[in-house]
């Protein structure tokens, strides 16, 4: 008889280690993919979290500084192009194999119809198929010396490099992009933020290795410099003005498919007055969402799922399922003496 | 021997993936300190800006109580008897006196007097505004000017429970700006259509050379936003800006009755190189008996300001421009050419004791409650604020902001 180290594992403990080494593995797999998968979200979160508050900080430094003076010039633009020929000129990618973000109303709704407690929320709201083109007058600050400026956010449909229409285009993304236009262009152009002065004659954008990011043209077209944040899927606000009694008057949107507020320095009437307050909000995209939005909008998932009567809804709930809304109230604090 | 080597193999083993996990555990720690660091150093910037804006909200309140009647007087402080010089950084605090000349406030956070702030202050004014302080001479106020920071703490922090914490600091300044010479005074707004009080030619280098900026672009004047847009117009350099903060102003607006009046001066500046303005401006106006030797009889003016008894009390302002009249006699007696009468009769309509137009700078950190000494972000903003004709019930007439900037470092 051998002695006891030297003998051979039997058919049955084989077996038997086999099996509880399985099991063992199987919960140890579940386990670690469960905590993967919770820190990839909570990162996902995260990251949306701080995109958001990286836009709406700066933006509420900016609105918070808007200045405007009482005569016959546009101080402020709000405007939605819900047209992919409208874009022409800002940089945009507006077509796509796949469904895209929708236009010619598939979009439109920054004025969303009241819930079951009566109330609009800006969180419903959709702004058309370019966002909303937000452009005003206000001190940038910069090292220096802080002078005022005209910028301009808008979100833009394109590579994240290069020219949106190349043949061989690096991945495609939707970002926010902010243009602060130097000093000296914003003092040379003018005040008026809709002036021929500030807009673009190319689709092409100018590299983020370009100097050129502080141009006049980057009020429409900005340049790859200019981004602020990408996975940004829609960005918008609301503008008010207060009554004498201190509540809030909405002046845009003003009705559900209000597309544009150009805000008239010595204005009284509703529809063209500078605001005083905006709420802001701006959809953040996760980066799964995005690569999956992408995968939809290149045609890699060639067949609509039929779940979806248009392709509207499919882009929509796909975006819906993969992002956060974030809003923040900004009082706008100069006025025009 | 070949058993024990198998048990070392398994503990090898072991060891390893023990190893990995605390790996594993460090990396993921190490991530979430990021993480947690980000988002602390965004708390702190968000604390400091809302602490700004808290002074900045103060400010203009204490501004509101203090000189939104129409019958208040403001002034600098240095027409108390404060000399100029490189360590007066108190002198260009705006006061407000009541139409008796009793004092009410300094509108400076922590003023206990005219000359401190209490035991913690920071420059409001500084070397972004007007350079280095240390050039101040009897003809140039380069001075930097000081708040006093007024502690915000809570009753208690998780770091020391039960006992109060120090969680951020205030500060803010109110700055008179309607005893500075306008750049801008818009035509149909004029107290006196033919000339407004500006740059005269016996100022010095920089001044000039904004004066002839002013000049060469009078067209873009208009479209002006702040007094830091100047800058913009050739041949201003920042150090001419520098020079001319403490003398010059975009556009100070006076309230008369239901009206804007603008080319009017505040007379309770202890400022030589405005009061030199002010007699330069008054030669360029038609059929005037001119003042000679300017500069000698501007810096009289300003310079004996504070102590002079006459139209006034000693270091305390005019509160009236009849006031005035008394002491410009003693410069001007009604024997002289040009007499003191003559000076009034054309530059009286530009003259008032008390200013509509202020500048607020306003300051806030965040201090960690943990360590009160270290100070984790700061931020720093600026308003124009202009008093307006519409009334405010119980507190006179209404303060608006006509411009808000957050300001960089480059800017105090």
């Amino acid at each position: 008889m051998k002695p006891a180290s030297f003998r051979a594992f039997t058919l049955l403990e084989l077996l038997v280690a086999v099996t509880v080494t399985l099991v063992v593995a199987g919960l140890m797999l579940s386990v670690t993919s469960g905590v993967l998968n919770l820190w990839r979200r909570t990162q996902a979160g995260h990251t949306q979290a701080s995109t958001a508050k990286q836009v709406l900080d700066l933006l509420e430094q900016d609105l918070q500084s808007a200045v405007y003076r009482r005569d016959a010039r546009r101080w402020l633009a709000a405007e939605i192009i819900d047209s992919p020929a409208g874009l022409a000129n800002h940089g945009w990618l507006a077509t796509a194999i796949g469904p895209m973000r929708p236009a010619d109303g598939g979009s439109l709704l920054p004025l969303p119809p009241a819930g079951v407690t009566g109330e609009r929320l800006l969180l419903s709201a959709r702004f058309g198929l370019s966002g909303l083109w937000l452009r005003f007058i206000t001190t940038n600050v910069e090292s220096g010396g802080s002078l005022p400026a005209l910028v301009a956010y808008q979100m833009i449909r394109r590579p994240v490099t290069g020219d949106p229409i190349a043949s061989n285009a690096a991945p495609v993304r939707y970002s926010l992009y902010r243009s602060a236009i130097s000093n000296t262009d914003t003092f040379t152009v003018g005040y008026d933020v809709t002036s021929s002065g500030y807009a673009s004659t190319t689709n092409n954008p100018t590299s983020a290795n370009s100097t050129a990011y502080r141009a006049a043209r980057n009020v429409m077209n900005p340049s790859q410099a200019n981004v602020l944040a990408s996975n940004v899927v829609d960005f918008g606000c609301w503008l008010y003005v207060r009554n004498p009694d201190g509540t809030l008057l909405r002046i845009y949107p003003t009705g559900v498919g209000d597309t544009s507020h150009q805000a008239i320095g010595n204005s009284l009437a509703p529809d063209s007055r500078y605001p005083e307050v905006a709420d802001v909000m701006v959809r953040v995209l996760t980066d799964a969402g995005a690569t999956q939005l992408e995968a939809i909008e290149l045609g890699r998932i060639p067949s609509r799922p039929p779940a979806y009567a248009a392709d509207a809804d499919w882009w929509w709930a796909v975006v819906e399922a993969n992002s956060r809304v974030f809003v923040r109230r900004i009082e706008i604090k100069g006025t025009a003496p | 021997m070949k058993t024990r080597k198998t048990a070392g193999f398994a503990l090898v083993i072991t060891l390893v993936l023990l190893a990995l996990l605390v790996l594993a555990v460090f990396a993921l720690s190490a991530l979430t300190r990021v993480g947690s660091g980000m988002s602390t150093a965004s708390v702190y910037q968000t604390q400091a800006r809302q602490n700004a804006l808290l002074a900045h909200s103060i400010a203009l309140g204490e501004l509101q109580r203090h000189a939104g009647d129409d019958d208040r007087i403001t002034g600098m402080a240095g027409i108390t008897g404060m000399a100029g010089n490189p360590n007066a950084t108190t002198r260009y605090w705006c006061g407000v006196w009541r139409a008796d000349g009793s004092f009410v406030a300094w509108l400076t956070s922590g003023a206990i007097n005219a000359t401190s702030a209490g035991p913690e202050t920071i420059e409001l004014i500084g070397q972004g505004s007007v350079g280095a302080a240390s050039s101040t001479s009897p003809n140039v106020e380069k001075e930097h000017v000081i708040a006093g920071k007024i502690p915000i703490t809570v009753p208690d922090s998780p770091g020391s429970p039960g006992l109060p914490a120090r969680v951020g600091s205030y500060a803010y300044l109110v700055t008179d700006e309607g005893i500075k010479l306008g750049a801008y005074a818009p035509p149909t707004e004029r107290a006196v259509p033919a000339a407004v009080p500006t740059i005269g030619s016996s100022m010095l280098t920089n001044q000039l050379r904004l004066r002839t900026a002013l000049e060469t672009n009078a067209v873009v004047l208009p479209s002006l936003l702040s007094y830091e847009q100047m800058g913009l117009l050739s041949p201003v350099t920042p150090s001419v800006l520098q020079d001319c903060f403490h003398y010059v102003t975009l556009t100070p607006r006076s309230v008369l009755g239901a009206q804007y009046r603008s080319g009017m001066i505040n007379i309770n500046t202890a400022s030589t190189l405005v009061w030199r303005s002010l007699l330069d401006t008054y030669n360029t106006m038609p059929a005037v008996a001119p003042v000679l030797n300017v500069a000698n009889r501007g810096n009289l003016i300003g310079n004996n300001f504070a102590s002079t008894t006459a139209g006034k009390a000693a270091n305390a302002p005019f509160t009236s421009v009849v006031g005035f009249a008394t002491y410009l006699a003693t410069i001007f007696p009604i024997t002289s050419s040009p007499s003191f009468t003559q000076i009034l009769a054309a530059l009286g309509p530009m003259l008032t004791v008390r200013s509509d137009t202020f500048r607020i700078r306003a300051y806030g950190e965040a201090i960690n409650p943990a360590d009160p000494a270290r100070i984790e972000s700061t931020a720093y903003c600026e308003a124009i604020v202009q008093r307006t004709p519409e009334p405010m019930p119980g507190f006179g007439r209404r303060f608006v902001i006509t411009y808000f900037r957050w300001l960089g470092p480059d800017d105090i």
